[in-house]
């Protein structure tokens, strides 16, 4: 009877420490398969994608009357440089993930005030590129993550111009001869 | 042989209620602090933030990975109408109601494998600047399999639900998510 219970103790703890382990890990697991799905083609630089139909698969539930644009940081060695454009009289707003799918940082169109915006990301300790003061500095908790532009789409007969205007959107890696 | 047999039946039940529990609380939702339920629609304004339990996190990984936090967007989803029954496919439903307190708002619907549901007129979403309205303001969106004039989106026939998105939500659906106005979602014709 007591070897039995002590079988039972085991599965038990067995099985709610593999429930905990699988509930943790899955944000990081896909979070890394959506990271490979965007390549090395969207690390440190941006990748504009169309609008959203019945076969866009890059952002799980996407919004069809939102124009998505994606990079990736690696922020392990060197920061990144965002810069956000500015589309007109629509929302947008550009919002930081860490590999655990935590949205760490937002910045809209209403807290730009109608100008392109510069936000620059660095890594844990890392130092600060000279800057001008203009930039928004943001510390990401985790060195790789995504970011994520949305630009509204409020009026379909404005699309290529919203469109346009997104692209003036970017991502740029800081190298190591413009840190002081 | 019989410790090794043992062992080995402990860690397949063990390791197989694990990932059953799992599955089962991500699926149907239990589990999530701070769940809003408001008539059809459930939100979760804990997700995309730094503060979300690991369950919030698990769950929007795996249905809306990529979710903005509660200041910048709040989700709602509906699986079923308002009189609390699961939507069916071969059904068609009607959205009523007038405009949430959010500077935009949109309703989309999405197959079981949440993403866009393929139809010729690419009709996946209704939102606060292309909604027919009556003259009070009120409006109707219809939820059918086919096409249907003014406000209608297109439903799936091997199932689907809806997500209500309300960027820069007004104070009130931070304040009161379960409470605060939001469309009905009415059953009407079955096939």
């Amino acid at each position: 009877m007591m070897r039995l219970a002590s079988w039972a103790v085991f599965t038990l703890v067995l099985a709610v420490a593999t429930h905990v382990i699988a509930v943790s890990a899955l944000p990081s697991v896909i979070m890394s398969r959506v990271m490979a799905a965007v390549g090395s083609e969207g690390t440190g630089r941006i990748v504009f994608s169309d609008r959203p139909d019945e076969t866009a698969r890059r952002v799980v539930r996407p919004s069809p009357d939102l124009l998505y644009s994606i990079c990736l940081y690696d922020v392990s060695k060197n920061p990144l440089r965002i810069t956000t454009g500015a589309p007109k009289d629509t929302y947008w707003s550009v919002s930081f993930f860490a590999e655990n799918t935590d949205n760490f940082f937002v910045f809209n169109d209403t807290q730009a005030q109608g100008n392109p915006a510069t936000i620059l990301l660095i890594g844990q300790g890392q130092q600060i590129p000279p800057q001008d003061g203009s930039m928004t500095v943001v510390s990401a908790p985790t060195s790789r993550g995504i970011v994520l532009f949305r630009t509204l789409i409020n009026d379909d007969a404005r699309l290529a111009e919203i469109d346009q205007q997104r692209r003036e959107a970017g991502c740029t890696v800081i190298l190591p001869n413009e840190v002081k | 042989m019989g410790f090794i047999f043992r062992l080995l039946i402990a860690i397949v039940v063990g390791v197989g209620l694990g990932l059953g529990s799992a599955y089962y609380v991500l699926v149907h939702g239990t589990g999530q602090q701070g769940l809003a339920i408001n008539g059809p629609w459930r939100s979760n304004l804990t997700a995309g933030g730094v503060d979300a339990d690991m369950y919030t996190r698990a769950t929007v990984a795996l249905f809306g990975l990529l979710a903005l936090n509660k200041s910048e967007t709040v989700y709602y989803t509906a699986n079923g109408d308002s009189a609390g029954n699961p939507f069916d496919a071969s059904c068609s439903y009607r959205i009523e109601g007038r405009d949430p307190d959010a500077r935009w708002w949109s309703i989309t619907a999405y197959g079981r494998d949440s993403y866009l549901i393929p139809n010729p007129q690419k009709r996946y979403a209704i939102g606060k600047t292309n909604v027919v309205r009556a003259t009070d303001g009120s409006f109707v969106i219809r939820l059918s399999r086919t096409a249907e004039s003014g406000n209608w989106i297109a439903t799936a026939p091997d199932g689907f639900d809806v997500t209500l998105r309300l960027y820069n939500p007004g104070p009130s659906v931070l304040a009161n998510p379960s409470t605060v106005a939001l469309p009905a979602i009415v059953k009407e014709t079955c096939e």
